[in-house]
């Protein structure tokens, strides 16, 4: 009966093993976070991920130092956001008036959508008209070979 | 020389106003002497804004620093190239090269149509001659080229550093030339509205110019992208910058409007929505003119503040407003003549193609506006950038991917179940066979997976396309598959040519998800003779080189590199610090580009035996400037005339001369 505890004492110990390093950041942990942030270098929206100057390199490291102190990307937000205010941000943080901001280009997809079905119906012929009694005179059969060749030429 | 150019554009400005009067009365009343003389006088603006542009480079060329705008934008030891680039280097500058643009456009219009569309052409030329009095009035009394200052300096500011590249001589008047030639439809078709003749003809007068003015503006808008790669070191070619979506806003629109021309042409249908998207694409010619001119908005890109911003704005109020009048005027005559039958058509996946370039145009304007709008009602700064417009319009991009396959197999008018299946069943298995050898490669990330596997589905519908129609081909006329492709294509350019569009379309889609997304940099701080790696490259940092230039001082750091072991040679990035701005130092980029990857390496900082590089190694950034040439190339195939059409003129001018005989 002793054999489940064992099983999950083993188990927990070998776990240990998988758990990140504690001062580890990986590189691409900091590049979550200053692909998010404007370079404060003076170049108009040029993101810390992407720019080349020295102060990139030295929000880079100082990104990199806040993450291995064990702060959050929101922690680091605020920091960033506290000095130079919510410019600093990349995009901005839904809430108050930016909520207008991130979804009325949702709100008009949507409405363009109704536009998109309004216009069909509207655009739509009788399906009743489309029903057209075939004969069998010559000149019908004529007409019909023609219209055929230009349905097939509409599709070249 | 100054006076020349300042009393040719006094002149041009009387000639334009005077131009718009003859046309629009000789337009009105029928009076064909009047009708030629306001066309004379389109010929003869251009020939003054040419005089006038000529003086200013003169100007530029004689170093006639007391001209402000030669002071500006150019300097003794200006290389010649850029010399003749300064011309559109700033704000009065650029203005006077868009004017003289117009001008020659609005005399090839002329020219064009000296037997043809003779009820719109007075009206639409009076409405390019209204666009031309615009700018000239800008340029005679806000924004004078050949203003003077005093005191005169020694030497004059030269053109921004930035500006000094190889692209500089060829983006912007490619872009000039794109949005300018939007012009034209927008013309026609108001020309249309004015007149009342709103049979086809307009229709394909405003598509080939449309196609004309796509072409150059997606040359355009890559070749700025290949300058921001190359010249903003930031590893990057679009940055949702302001001014980048300002050019990019009339592409979206021009690029619906030349599909929803499509049904126009054979169905007669969406006549008021064609109306609608051309007036669209026109208005944000403008908006973009405003935004980078007005200092509204802060960017890399635009010039500096000026008040040319609120006679924009009612220019642009101005003329939405007279097209929307004259739409709403002649909607009786707008109505529809063509019937939609079912959802399962391809006139309703074009409906969808519109809906889906509209909504994308309105969330880049509504992105690109939003920090001005938001400090207006909040008082806070904001930033808006690639965060949120990757966000909001990646569904959409991937959407719009899809439906680019989905359109050409739809037949017209209805499809069957049969016929849908028919032809879905291949490329659906080619876009799952995509998206394994993708899971296989290690892709895990579920929006690069989904274009990339769109991106399959969307290539193996166009091969199809070209494989059926060659194989039809070789049943009429045996010959191997490469000849009846060509064949096939030379037989029905538009079709053939709008395929070769969609194949750049999905290389581009390709380059840029795969340089996105799988795309590494980092930072190295090195020491002298110091080797460091990323990915298969390995480089030797072998200390710094300086030199001393006329216009610049330079730095460089020397890296030697190594891929997979094997030394490929040196680069060399470096620092460039302008004497005329010596608080803007400038990257200059070492590129190695092959076919697989770019290794893009920017020399950061430096001190005494040591640097700071920033590498980037992007993946497969060349398949997307390859992928826009065969855009380019495919649109310039639709304008290529059929043979057919082409020897037309000439056999109507044949039957006339036998019937004389």
């Amino acid at each position: 009966m002793q054999r489940p505890k064992h099983i999950f004492l083993l188990l927990l110990v070998c776990s240990v093993g998988f758990l990140p390093a504690g001062s580890t950041v990986e590189w691409e942990d900091v590049l979550n976070v200053t692909e998010n942030i404007v370079c404060t270098c003076g170049c108009p929206t040029t993101l810390v991920s992407a720019c080349s100057c020295h102060r990139a390199e030295e929000m880079n490291r100082e990104v990199e130092a806040m993450l291995t102190k064990g702060s959050t990307n929101q922690e680091i937000y605020d920091h960033y956001v506290a000095q130079f205010g919510l410019e600093v941000l990349a995009a901005p943080r839904v809430e108050g008036f930016n909520i207008v901001g991130w979804f009325l280009p949702f709100l008009v997809l949507l409405l363009g959508g109704c536009g998109v079905i309004v216009g069909y119906r509207y655009l739509k012929g009788d399906d009743d008209a489309q029903i057209v009694t075939p004969t069998t005179s010559p000149i019908n059969e004529k007409y019909h070979s023609e219209i055929q060749r230009e349905i097939a030429d509409l599709d070249t | 020389m100054i006076e020349l150019g300042r009393y040719s554009l006094i002149a041009a400005l009387f000639l334009c106003g005077y131009g718009i009067l003859a046309a629009f009365w000789g337009g009105y009343r029928k009076h064909l002497p009047l009708v030629r003389s306001s066309e004379n006088a389109t010929i003869a603006t251009l020939g003054l804004c040419l005089v006038s542009s000529c003086c200013l480079w003169g100007l530029i060329f004689q170093n006639q620093f007391q001209v402000r705008y030669v002071a500006l934008v150019s300097s003794i030891n200006q290389p010649a190239i850029y010399k003749f680039t300064s011309l559109w280097g700033s704000q009065s500058g650029s203005l006077l090269f868009w004017t003289l643009i117009l001008a020659a456009f609005s005399a090839i219009f002329v020219f064009q149509n000296r037997t043809r569309n003779r009820a719109l052409v007075p009206y639409a030329n009076g409405i390019l001659l209204a666009s031309c009095f615009f700018f000239l009035l800008l340029l005679n009394f806000v924004a004078p080229p050949f203003a003077l200052h005093s005191p005169v300096p020694p030497d004059g500011a030269g053109l921004n550093p930035l500006l000094q590249n190889p692209y500089m001589i060829i983006h912007p008047p490619s872009l000039y030339l794109g949005l300018i030639c939007l012009n034209v439809p927008f013309a026609i078709a108001l020309g249309a509205l004015f007149s009342g003749d709103l049979r086809t003809t307009w229709v394909t007068a405003t598509r080939k110019w449309g196609v004309v003015a796509w072409c150059f503006l997606t040359f355009g808008i890559t070749l700025g992208g290949m300058w921001a790669y190359e010249e903003l070191g930031w590893g990057g070619y679009w940055a949702w910058d302001p001014v980048e979506n300002a050019s990019f806003m009339p592409w979206l629109i021009a690029t619906a409007f030349l599909h929803s021309i499509m049904i126009t042409e054979k169905k007669e249908m969406l006549k008021a929505w064609n109306f609608i998207l051309i007036i669209l694409a026109f208005e944000l010619t403008m908006f973009g003119t405003f935004l980078t001119r007005s200092g509204v908005i802060e960017s890399v890109h635009s010039f500096a503040l000026s008040n040319i911003g609120p006679f924009f704005v009612g220019f642009m109020v101005i003329t939405s407003l007279m097209g929307l009048y004259l739409l709403t005027y002649r909607s009786t005559q707008l109505q529809r003549k063509g019937e939609m039958q079912s959802f399962l058509s391809r006139e309703f996946t074009f409906l969808l193609n519109n809906w889906l370039f509209v909504s994308i145009c309105f969330a880049v304007f509504w992105g690109t506006i939003f920090p001005v709008l938001s400090e207006w009602v909040t008082g806070e700064k904001i930033t808006v950038g690639p965060p949120f417009f990757n966000q909001v319009t990646a569904p959409l991009w991937l959407a719009l991917l899809i439906l680019t396959g989905v359109c050409p197999l739809i037949a017209w008018r209805k499809a069957t179940f049969k016929n849908f299946k028919r032809n879905f069943i291949f490329p659906i298995i080619g876009g799952l066979g995509a998206a394994s050898i993708c899971l296989i490669l290690g892709v895990r990330e579920l929006l690069p997976l989904m274009l990339l596997s769109s991106a399959g589905f969307v290539a193996l519908t166009i091969f199809f396309e070209f494989y059926k129609g060659a194989q039809a081909r070789q049943a009429i006329r045996p010959s191997a598959f490469v000849p009846a492709v060509i064949d096939l294509a030379t037989m029905n350019k538009r079709r053939y040519g709008g395929f070769a569009v969609h194949v750049g379309v999905v290389l581009v889609f390709v380059g840029i998800t795969v340089s996105s997304f799988f795309g590494v940099d980092r930072f190295f701080t090195v020491q002298d003779n110091e080797s460091f790696s990323l990915g298969p490259y390995s480089m030797v940092y072998r200390g710094l080189s300086e030199r001393r230039d006329p216009e610049k001082d330079v730095v460089g750091a020397p890296l030697e590199i190594s891929r997979n072991g094997e030394i490929i040679g040196t680069l060399l990035p470096e620092k460039h610090v302008h004497h005329t701005a010596q608080d803007q130092p400038q990257s200059e980029v070492a590129i190695r580009s092959t076919l697989q990857d770019d290794l893009y390496i920017v020399l950061s900082t430096w001190t005494e035996g040591s640097a700071t590089f920033h590498v980037y190694l992007r993946p497969l950034v060349m398949l997307i400037w390859i992928g826009v040439a065969i855009m380019v190339l495919g649109g310039l195939f639709v304008l290529v005339p059929d043979q057919k059409k082409a020897r037309a003129p000439l056999r109507s001018l044949k039957k006339e001369e036998d019937a004389k005989a």
